[in-house]
């Protein structure tokens, strides 16, 4: 148990708040349908992502970790209360805006098809640069590259890829932006466990070593605990954190949970 | 299984809506052609009942030997001695007998301009005072009662701001004054068809129309109360059987020649007008196949799981093909039977746009026989089912372990085979073309179009193999104008290049035949400029006249030749010979002054002298003289139209038939056997200034009916302006197929678009703006297009190129010609295609819910 349920006071500090949070919640509530069929996915979530940190959100099925994650990237939006990235409030911004800032301070990898599959891997990782019509800091790029580890195979369709290596390549995309924070949603979910170590590796020492921030929804005890802080949900709220887990505290937090 | 292909269809109704409005739109085009097709005949069928609705017997001369039996242009043929109406009225059971005076009378209206004539004829005749023989009712005012005086039917009254007791002008041609004694009707009509009609006293008919020398073109008669028509027939053919004055008769009842008069009209007119639409329908067709095929191609790779997952739990893979055959026959028939009733509309349409185009047709309900259903719905829903056989096969040969994995089984390879099969194809077509084209055997139209078609097929075959470079260069300017979004366009239009390729064959096809015809019509106006430039010889031509309307009377050559401002003027008639020849029974003649035609146009070589055409002689062209082997000093052995035999000696053999046609004789020579002929053209040289002629000409010939009177340019353009309005009526023909196409381009767009979900919410999420992805589909749709477009132009030009070097190479005028404008167009319409196919496709891909497409 962490003091994380206890701190959640605006601003909200997470476990380490030495560099302040690169995204957050306030009072943040999604209810789907209404009457009868209403519910309640996010319920009054006030949270707070720390920057150069890899958080890991897990709960059960449905208690609203991956709708928490989609709003606070803007991907979906609130039915009240507010998300934040950086300073910039979601629900303010148009379409034309919440893409422009997805493209430029927003990374994401999801489980699966995160790759189009008419573009090689290297145009796959330049995209989100090029969408802009800005061409990638090479510098910066060439760490990812190396970092991503795919060395000849930059020029291959994601088709030619492994699992493991499209993953990879979709979390160097994620990257290669220089975003404030990157959303990984089930990463490693359809990969093996050695692929899906490697991929988890990757994103740690992404964080750790090119100082970037990354919020990962995920249900799997092992891949929470390559993060620095775990959160819990249930039924739409916070109910626990966990700080340099290890799988069996995850997993020992979750059977609390009843999952 | 059936009922699962049921479901099928309502689960996925959106996807197969392009199908389902391909078909329909096909069979309503075709139903549509049928309707109008029966809908004439039945009108016309009526038509010409009525016209001889109590006439019971008809006496008429005997067809020449040798000749078809149509009436040759300008004259109306044989006549009979007056002498034979007493010997027929004379038979026992004959009520009345009255002979019948025809020939071309065409009214003048108020304002001094022609009345009708756009297409059928402008006709005259004598009023005969019988109920039973005349079609005719009068409606208003009393019959003719001197030779100045006439009846005139009803639509050509209200047209021409007529009235009873008004005085006009009818062309016989001479411009007679007549005075307007009555108004008629045809039956419940206004008139027949769109013909005119003007009815003199017998007098007056027989001196205006038929040369006054008492012969009647027909006798028409009404039998007793109880004698039937082919009773009557026979005891008349007893007493009249053999021939009066040269002329043998020939005895018809009158129920036999409405028949006859339909049966000749269904073979030129309408069987024509009927093959005419159906070619288009066809088209319109085909494009549909093309789009049907791509819509179950794909419908089926997306649904290869479900067909999988069926054969995984036990259906086999005949219950798999017939569940997908069973969608394509619902959706071929419920299309089909749709099609039909807005093929009702589509007759309406056409009717009118043939109205519009200057055809005159006769009005009356919709026929919607039984036999426009069956044909319409076998069309129909054999097309679909055909379209859909290859990909349900596909379906049926799914693995059932196919439906444990995603892949698709729609192929996005091109075997090696086909690519080949594709360039065989391709090359035997073009060969084809080129020797029909360039060595011009015999058959050389069937070796245009079969080769046309060969290559078509081939460039079909070859459409994926070729997809991928071709869209990669028609992508490059998206790409490098459009950075990543124009990349990712080109992609998509590469990443299934077969269903590029079918998708773009749709509107190659439409587009072929649109650039075929203007190419031809492009070559024959080059064509008629080439002729006119070389062989117009005066400064101006007046024209007058088409099939069954007044000519210019001859008289008119000496009035113009008397004007100061005129130096020379040539009038132009034309005539046809029978000659006994049962291969070419016709020989077509140009009355005229062969001496001063010869001095006002280049006839090029003349062996002989043009001068010498006179009395019983003849000048032909070198092409007659070697069909038929005449040479100068022999005697052609013909028929004039009246039925005078001819004996004409050859003076005269001339190079170029472009003005003088394929044989001339004069004008006196002609005139005896043809009363009603005249000149359809007048060339006139100025002798000074050509405006002062212009103006003189124009007043000249003022009271014939304002008849054009064109400068060189003038006339070239206004042949010019035909060609292009005939251009006009097949392009708004041709538009269905296009819009056909179009919509098989956004329906494939929707497909894709609906498969690319999750990669197209990726995108979003990686900060693709709306913008930038209804740019990706509306330039994957533009890629699809211009390669639809740029095959189309190219397989139409040589298509175009082949007709018109196969069927006119070896015409001394013939010139291919590229239809610049056009091609312009075709290509701005062929991009502006794609802009069109991907609004709704794009607009979806740009609307749909991040979270739902990377959830999907």
């Amino acid at each position: 148990m962490s003091e994380l349920t206890t701190t959640l006071t605006p601003p909200p500090s997470p476990a380490d708040a030495s560099h302040g949070v690169v995204a957050h919640t306030i009072s943040a509530t999604k209810v789907y349908g209404h009457d009868e069929t209403e519910v309640r996915a996010l319920d009054d979530v006030t949270i707070g992502f720390g920057r150069h940190r890899f958080t890991a959100i897990m709960g059960p099925s449905g208690s609203g970790k991956s709708t928490l994650m989609h709003c606070v990237a803007g991907l979906d939006t609130l039915t009240s209360g507010a998300a934040y990235i950086g300073d910039v409030e979601l629900g303010s911004l148009s379409d034309k805006a919440l893409t422009l800032l997805r493209r430029e301070q927003v990374g994401f990898v999801f489980q699966a098809f995160n790759l189009v599959p008419t573009l090689s891997a290297r145009d796959n990782i330049v995209l989100p640069l090029r969408l802009g019509g800005r061409a990638p800091d090479a510098d910066w790029f060439d760490t990812v590259i190396s970092t991503v580890g795919l060395g000849d195979r930059l020029t291959h369709r994601p088709s030619e890829l492994s699992g493991g290596q499209q993953q990879r390549v979709a979390v160097a995309r994620a990257l290669v932006t220089q975003p404030e924070v990157v959303f990984a949603d089930e990463p490693t979910g359809n990969l093996d466990s050695r692929s899906g170590a490697a991929v988890l590796g990757f994103m740690r020492s992404s964080v750790d070593e090119l100082g970037q921030s990354i919020v990962m929804v995920t249900h799997d005890p092992l891949a929470a605990s390559h993060a620095h802080t775990v959160v819990f949900l249930r039924d739409g709220r916070v109910v626990d954190g966990l700080d340099d887990p290890t799988p069996e505290r995850v997993l020992d937090v979750m059977r609390g949970l009843g999952d | 299984m059936t009922k699962l292909a049921f479901q099928n269809l309502w689960a996925h109704k959106r996807r197969l809506l392009g199908t389902f409005l391909a078909v329909l739109l096909g069979v309503s085009f075709l139903s549509g052609t049928l309707v109008l097709g029966d809908t004439l005949r039945s009108n016309f069928t009526t038509l010409f009942d009525d016209a001889l609705a109590g006439t019971d017997v008809v006496v008429r001369p005997a067809p020449l030997e040798g000749s078809s039996g149509d009436d040759n242009e300008d004259g109306f043929g044989q006549t009979l001695d007056a002498s034979v109406i007493d010997e027929v009225a004379a038979v026992d059971g004959v009520r009345v007998a009255h002979g019948q005076i025809g020939g071309i009378a065409q009214i003048l209206d108020a304002d001094g301009e022609r009345l009708g004539g756009e297409g059928p004829p402008t006709l005259g005749g004598n009023w005969i005072d019988d109920e039973d023989l005349n079609p005719y009712t009068l409606a208003e005012g009393r019959a003719p009662g001197s030779t100045e005086e006439v009846v005139i039917d009803q639509r050509s009254a209200t047209d021409g701001d007529l009235s009873v007791g008004d005085t006009t002008t009818v062309l016989v041609p001479d411009p007679i004054t007549v005075t307007i004694t009555g108004i008629a009707t045809f039956g419940s009509e206004d008139s027949f068809g769109s013909v005119t009609y003007v009815g003199f006293t017998d007098e007056g008919a027989a001196k205006h129309l038929a040369g006054g020398d008492g012969s009647v073109s027909e006798v028409l008669v009404a039998a007793d109360e109880g004698v039937s028509q082919a009773d009557l027939a026979e005891r008349i053919t007893a007493a009249v059987g053999d021939g009066t004055t040269g002329s043998e008769t020939e005895v018809i009842t009158g129920e036999a020649l409405a028949a006859e008069n339909l049966d000749s009209l269904n073979a030129d007119f309408l069987g024509f007008l009927t093959n005419f639409l159906v070619v288009f329908a066809a088209i319109a067709l085909l494009v549909g196949t093309f789009s049907i095929y791509n819509t179950f191609s794909i419908v089926v790779a997306q649904r290869s799981r479900e067909a999988a997952l069926l054969r995984a739990i036990g259906a086999t893979r005949r219950q798999v093909l017939t569940a997908t055959l069973a969608e394509a026959f619902a959706i071929g028939l419920t299309a089909s039977v749709l099609g039909l009733f807005v093929g009702l509309g589509f007759a309406t349409a056409l009717k009118a746009m043939f109205d519009a185009f200057g055809f005159g047709l006769p009005t009356g309900g919709l026929s919607f026989e039984m036999s426009t259903v069956v044909i319409g719905l076998i069309v129909g829903v054999v097309v679909t089912m055909l379209a859909a056989v290859v990909p349900a096969r596909r379906a049926s040969r799914i693995a059932p372990v196919e439906a444990l994995r995603s892949s698709e089984v729609e192929p996005t390879t091109v075997p090696r085979r086909r690519t080949i099969s594709g360039v065989v194809l391709t090359l035997l077509g073009l060969t084809a073309i080129v020797v029909a084209a360039l060595a011009r055997p015999d058959n050389q139209l069937w070796y245009a179009g079969i080769g046309a078609l060969v290559t078509l097929i081939g460039m079909v075959v070859l459409g994926p193999a070729v997809a991928k470079p071709i869209s990669k260069v028609l992508g490059s300017p998206f790409s490098r104008l459009g950075g990543v979004t124009g990349e990712l366009a080109t992609g998509n239009a590469l990443r299934n290049p077969r269903r590029t390729a079918s998708t773009a064959a749709a509107l190659m096809v439409g587009v072929s035949v649109v650039v075929l015809f203007s190419t031809v019509i492009a070559s024959a106006a080059a064509s008629v400029e080439t002729m006119v430039e070389r062989s117009f010889g005066g400064d101006l031509v007046v024209s007058t006249g088409g099939f069954g309307t007044a000519v210019m009377p001859p008289s008119i050559v000496d009035q113009a030749e008397n004007l100061d401002s005129v130096d020379a003027a040539v009038g132009l008639g034309f005539g046809t010979l029978v000659l006994d020849d049962p291969t070419d029974n016709s020989l077509d003649v140009s009355v005229t002054d062969p001496a001063a035609i010869a001095d006002m146009f280049d006839l090029g070589d003349i062996e002989g002298s043009m001068a010498d055409v006179t009395g019983d002689h003849i000048a032909i062209s070198q092409e007659e003289s070697e069909d038929h082997g005449w040479v100068i000093g022999d005697t052609v052995t013909a028929t004039y139209p009246d039925g005078a035999a001819a004996e004409l000696e050859v003076v005269a053999i001339y190079e170029h038939e472009d003005i003088a046609g394929s044989s001339a004789t004069a004008r006196d020579t002609w005139q005896p056997h043809d009363p009603q002929s005249g000149d359809s053209l007048l060339f006139v040289t100025a002798s000074g200034s050509v405006d002062a002629a212009r103006h003189d000409v124009e007043t000249l010939t003022a009271p014939l009916g304002n008849p054009e009177v064109q400068d060189e340019q003038e006339y070239s353009d206004s042949v010019a302006a035909q060609l292009n309005q005939l251009l006009g009526l097949i392009t708004v023909m041709l538009a269905l197929a296009i819009i056909i196409a179009v919509m098989g381009i956004a329906n494939t767009l929707a497909l894709s678009v609906h498969e690319r979900t999750r990669e197209l919410g990726l995108l979003r999420s990686v900060g693709s703006t709306r913008r930038q992805v209804k740019r990706m589909v509306r330039w994957e749709a533009m890629i699809i297009s211009t390669f639809g477009t740029a095959g189309g132009i190219g397989l139409g030009i040589v298509l175009g190129w082949g007709l018109v070097q196969a069927a006119f190479g070896d015409s001394e005028n013939s010139a291919f010609a590229l239809p610049v404008p056009q091609l312009v167009t075709i290509v701005v319409v062929g991009i502006a295609v794609g802009v069109i196919a991907a609004l709704r496709p794009a607009r979806r891909a740009a609307k749909m819910a991040i979270l739902d497409a990377i959830a999907a």
